[in-house]
């Protein structure tokens, strides 16, 4: 009864009204998510194929070169998971590696694991700093101290699969002006809670597919510091990374500007463990989302008004990145209000949730097949299982995310709130803010 | 009524003949021991004379002589002189003085009474004599730190009876320890030299990399604003500090910067870190030791325990014993005697000798003191050598601290010379493999016949 009505409501609309009701989807979304995915399957996966040659090749002088790499891991109160990091570094395919261990002011055992682990060889440098500095200054300590050609960055918690490091490696003797290269980001307590699977399907659709989507097209915005390497002698012109909360999205960015290519290899995996509840995910979230609008908006505004001194790519992936974040929002509000009104003189506003709804979800069904080709052979079971829970994906990208995200940008325009985050020491927080960084 | 005997004096400090009796150190041995109250003897003028009269007392070993209390007349501000119980100034020597010496030791004198009642020989073993200087005086016996002693501490009353060698007094008091005869409370905890514990080293620095101490230390700079850390060298800049990444002026630590750490730079290697090795320089041996091969050691005020109490009175066994026990069928001294006569008994009758006494002597306790703590495992290995030597016929017991008895049945002296052979062989392959160091073993076998009398052969395996 209902499905008809809403097939009837459907048909009987005309063109004008189609749009004038879904004109987000069709614009943005359908826009955004089935074309760019028809393009996947069409453009990069046979680009991707017809390369596997030069891959193999710029792995082979990967191996023949053997250039140091500097695994850095700064954090505070991570001790606890460093013994296993180790093992997995010595585990990896590619051996020489070093790693160096920054402890940002930890108030528990870190030092005394690690300083012991530094004696028996598995930690090539720990260095601990009684006073906490932010991740800025931990993961630059840990620059200060690393002897490698090549930085990696990873989070204590993320375990590394065995190939990880050679993968991640292999961009930079596929092209010398590719700078930084973005691992994938897999999440590993999948099973953990409802919070946690529908994590797994958004960082399917946005890191593999969404980041290597941007990376094809040139427009990568973000390389993940939990998995993230880089040419050591770039970083140190830049000497290193500046204050966070974003400084992810930052170091990227100062890449880009200085004409490196900055790209995100999908086969290099990682896997690391998401909140567990949707209201710590909220408050990550809310973390992250707040330093866009600093980082991006604020400090490199540059690129969007002088788009002639940066390359057209440069300013197209601070463009991308201000419409599908801020634009998108505010149009969703707009959407919002828009249904609000239609439900108060019409009786058909149920109808169009209902198709917005079959909309979404078709076009989730889509991301996911897509997710599983571009990440081929590494997918298992394990995130097969997820299918069953695509249908709630609408509501948690549609709503749970989207309310979030509004709040973030909402405090972080009018209030400035990210110079007072907890993630910084207070000291350094009221520099920022002085600076008006 | 007993009296304190001053020894080696001509004159007597103005003291009455009723307190104080004047003796010359060889005439000590002709004396009636029994009414000694303490032994008064004069290091106001001679330390070192002094100290040698002390260390001969304490080496003695009749317990009426190294176990009665010994006091020291010194010069004003001398507090320190090994061996004795009590240090007066040469100004307070009077009658009155002496006296209540007299009463304040009597209860010491009183438990050497006892002692003697239960026996009235030498106390041959010298961590014995230890245990009954500690019980005897019925206080804790604390450490001192010194120079004068390699180990760095001494435990004075105790000090002046010598072992094999200087570290004998730790490994005794270790032994006893681990005995539960005293119990120990921690007082400090000290560094010593791994290979000849010594107790004086140099630490020193150095680069875990390479070992060197030659190596310099630099503090860390964080700049707040743009993140960067770096060596405080590399902001220096004409005078003043600038930030190598921003080019701004530092301004005042805590506000705009800081410094998170320090690190230290080898001029050898160039390595850089944070934790530096400690090595130590003994300055005894001369050796380097890396800190996995230092030994930290607890030095512990001792007192005696109940267990203690009565081992001081009674003796104490043998720790051989003790390690052998739960491995064979130890017979008590008694048993051993019937079984001993039954024997001989039988061999009268039968006219013919084919079983065979073998007396042992290890000297258990020597290793112990030589060799501390790690003596146990040792003996546990070399009672698994003495199983070699036994059958389940054979009788064994322990005679005294360090004899051991065994009746070898239906063996000739041939065959348990040949036995004796193999054990002493194993004996001293692993103690020279153990320890570099062969170890007197003295043994003696005879023929058991209708005169074999225990107490004389044991005298006759004894005798010089
Ligand atoms: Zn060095
Ligand atoms: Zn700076
Ligand atoms: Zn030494």
């Amino acid at each position: 009864m209902f499905i008809e009505n809403t097939l009837l409501f459907l048909s009987s609309l005309t063109l004008t009204e189609f749009i004038s009701y879904f004109w987000p989807f069709i614009f943005f979304d359908f826009v955004r998510y089935v074309i760019l995915d028809l393009f996947i399957i069409f453009f990069y996966l046979p680009a991707r194929y017809f390369d596997s040659a030069n891959r193999r090749r710029a792995k082979l002088q990967l191996f023949r070169q053997r250039p140091l790499v500097s695994v850095i891991v700064p954090g505070k109160n991570e001790g606890k998971h460093i013994p296993r990091l180790a093992v997995l570094l010595k585990n990896q395919t590619y051996k020489h590696l070093e790693l160096i261990i920054v402890d940002d002011g930890s108030d528990d055992d870190t030092e005394l694991i690690c300083r012991k682990l530094e004696s028996e060889g598995f930690i090539k440098k720990f260095i601990r700093n009684d006073q906490r500095g932010g991740k800025a200054s931990a993961a630059n300590t840990a620059l200060n101290f690393a002897s490698g050609e090549f930085i990696v960055h990873i989070d204590a918690d993320s375990y590394l699969s065995d190939n990880s490091i050679e993968t991640i490696l292999t961009p930079f003797f596929l092209d010398s002006k590719i700078g930084a290269v973005g691992g994938d980001v897999r999440v590993a307590n999948i099973e953990s809670s409802m919070a946690t699977r529908l994590q797994t399907i958004e960082y399917m659709k946005s890191i593999s597919v969404g980041r290597t989507i941007a990376s094809f097209l040139g427009v990568l915005r973000i390389i993940s510091g939990a998995h993230g390497a880089f040419r050591k002698d770039i970083l140190e012109r830049l000497h290193g990374w500046d204050v966070g909360p974003g400084l992810d999205g930052d170091i990227t960015l100062k890449f880009r500007k200085l004409g490196y290519r900055v790209v995100h290899e999908p086969d290099a995996i990682c896997y690391t463990n998401v909140p567990l509840s949707f209201i710590r995910l909220a408050k990550q979230r809310y973390r992250w989302d707040r330093s866009l609008v600093r980082f991006r908006l604020r400090k490199h505004v540059d690129m969007l008004l002088r788009p002639t001194v940066y390359k057209t790519r440069n300013f197209l992936t601070l463009l991308d990145n201000l419409v599908f974040n801020v634009v998108l929002n505010i149009k969703w509000w707009i959407y919002v209000v828009q249904l609000l009104m239609v439900a108060a003189s019409t009786n058909f506003a149920l109808y169009i949730i209902v198709v917005n709804y079959i909309l979404y979800f078709s076009i989730n069904v889509i991301e996911f097949m897509v997710a599983c080709m571009v990440n081929k052979r590494t997918v298992m079971v394990r995130e097969l299982v997820l299918i069953p829970f695509l249908p709630l994906m609408p509501l948690y990208t549609g709503v749970f995310i989207r309310l979030v995200r509004s709040y973030a940008y909402l405090m972080e325009f009018i209030f400035k709130s990210s110079y007072n985050d907890r993630w910084n020491p207070w000291k350094v927080s009221k520099i920022s803010k002085q600076e008006k960084m | 009524m007993r009296k304190a005997y001053l020894i080696n004096q001509q004159h007597n400090f103005g003291l009455s003949a009723e307190t104080v009796r004047l003796l010359r150190e060889e005439a000590i041995f002709e004396h009636e021991l029994h009414d000694i109250a303490f032994w008064l003897i004069d290091a106001s003028n001679d330390m070192r004379s002094a100290y040698d009269v002390i260390s001969k007392l304490r080496n003695q070993l009749l317990p009426d002589i190294y176990l009665r209390p010994i006091v020291a007349i010194v010069k004003q501000g001398q507090d320190r002189l090994a061996g004795t119980d009590l240090l007066i100034n040469e100004q307070h020597v009077n009658d009155d003085k002496i006296n209540e010496l007299v009463s304040r030791y009597e209860p010491v004198n009183q438990w050497i009474d006892k002692a003697n009642q239960q026996s009235d020989q030498p106390d041959y073993g010298y961590v014995f004599r230890i245990l009954r200087m500690i019980v005897s005086r019925n206080m804790e016996l604390a450490p001192q730190s010194g120079i004068e002693k390699s180990m760095g501490y001494t435990y004075p009353l105790v000090d002046a009876i010598a072992g094999e060698d200087e570290n004998s007094m730790f490994h005794a008091l270790e032994m006893l320890e681990h005995q539960r005869l005293i119990s120990g409370r921690f007082v400090t905890k000290a560094h010593f030299c791994a290979h000849c514990d010594c107790a004086f080293m140099n630490f020193k620095e150095a680069c875990p990399q390479c070992h060197s101490e030659d190596i310099d230390s630099q503090q860390l700079i964080h700049h707040f604003k743009c993140s960067y850390v770096g060596e405080e060298q590399e902001y220096q800049k004409d005078n003043a500090l600038v930030c190598p990444k921003c080019d701004r002026a530092l301004k005042h630590i805590g506000v705009d910067f800081d410094k998170p750490s320090v690190i230290h730079r080898c001029n050898q290697c160039n390595n850089r870190f944070q934790e530096a090795i400690v090595l130590t320089e003994c300055f005894n041996c001369g050796r380097t030791s890396e800190p996995e091969h230092q030994r930290k050691r607890s030095i512990k005020a001792f007192k005696s325990t109940a267990m203690g109490g009565n081992a001081a009175i009674y003796g104490m066994d043998s720790l051989f014993k003790q390690v052998m026990e739960p491995r064979f069928n130890l017979f008590s001294a008694a048993e051993f005697r019937n079984i001993l006569q039954l024997e001989i008994a039988r061999i009268a009758r039968y006219q013919r000798s084919d079983s065979s006494l073998v007396l042992i002597n290890f000297d258990v306790e020597t290793i112990y003191v030589k060799f501390g703590s790690q003596a146990q495992e040792l003996f546990a290995e070399i009672s698994e050598v003495f199983n070699s030597l036994l059958r389940t016929s054979d009788v064994i017991s322990s005679y005294n601290e360090s004899l051991f008895v065994i009746l070898l049945i239906e063996t000739s002296t041939d065959n348990a010379q040949i036995a004796l052979e193999r054990f002493k062989v194993g004996v001293n392959e692993l103690l020279a493999h153990n320890i570099g160091d062969d170890m007197k073993l003295s043994s003696a076998i005879e023929a058991v016949t209708f005169e074999t009398d225990l107490d004389k052969s044991v005298e006759q395996f004894l005798a010089p």
